[in-house]
């Protein structure tokens, strides 16, 4: 019996790899109905610098 | 940036989700880079009413965090480079020669801009001067940092704050964490 649930988490590791995150990774961060992707650099030149915290 | 309190204000803390502080770092020496990557994507949605909604969401591995006492902060007029950290350094400190605490920190927030492609603001400048402008939004922060306490004791300093703006249009937060342990 221990063999067979090894046998069936091996097949479901196998699923997951070669199904799911296949069609997770095709599908990919497409953007949302309605949105249009910036620049990250958008959002991260949007700062006033207070690294040095002087 | 934006800096975190816990429920109680007792602890303070900063951690470096935008790479500023690793910015600063290499620009004082190469050699001092922490090696922080930031990753992420930001988008700009514009909803059948003309509402022009900005999402962010932002992954950075190896950020620089670290933690101060409040009342030490409130004794010293707010002095944060001039406060001594009760987790982790500064990066003043790193330049000194001090160890990082580094991690992870996660990133979301969602915000308005009055026009399709108008420069997305400065995001402490807009949370914390400028919300009404930029209403509704949401953030949701999560950090976990590895380092050490000023005794030498290894610790971690964990941030999780997560808020939205309600009718009124105040930021009400639903999850005010900063804890070391």
């Amino acid at each position: 019996m221990k063999s067979l649930r090894i046998c069936k988490h091996s097949l479901a590791a196998a699923f997951l790899l070669g199904v799911v995150f296949p069609l997770v990774a095709q599908a990919g961060p497409t953007p949302e109905a309605g949105c249009s992707k910036r620049p990250l650099s958008d959002f991260l030149s949007a700062r006033i610098g207070h690294a040095g915290l002087d | 940036m934006l800096g975190w309190t816990d429920l109680d204000f007792v602890n303070f803390a900063l951690v470096d989700y935008a790479g500023l502080m690793n910015d600063y770092l290499e620009s004082v020496d190469p050699a001092l880079s922490l090696g922080t990557t930031v990753n992420g994507r930001v988008l700009e949605c514009v909803d059948s009413d003309g509402t022009v909604t900005i999402k962010v969401v932002l992954s950075t591995q190896k950020a620089l965090g670290f933690a101060q006492s409040i009342e030490e902060l409130a004794n010293n007029d707010f002095d944060f480079l001039n406060t001594p950290t009760i987790f982790g350094v500064k990066a003043q400190d790193v330049v000194g020669g001090a160890e990082p605490a580094l991690g992870p920190a996660h990133l979301q927030a969602t915000f308005t801009i009055a026009n399709p492609g108008d420069p997305i603001p400065d995001i402490r400048i807009m949370y914390q001067e400028e919300l009404a402008d930029h209403l509704p939004a949401t953030i949701d922060l999560r950090s976990t940092t590895v380092g050490t306490l000023p005794d030498g004791t290894q610790a971690v300093l964990k941030i999780q704050q997560v808020g939205a703006t309600n009718e009124a249009g105040e930021l009400v937060f639903t999850r005010e964490i900063v804890d070391i342990k």
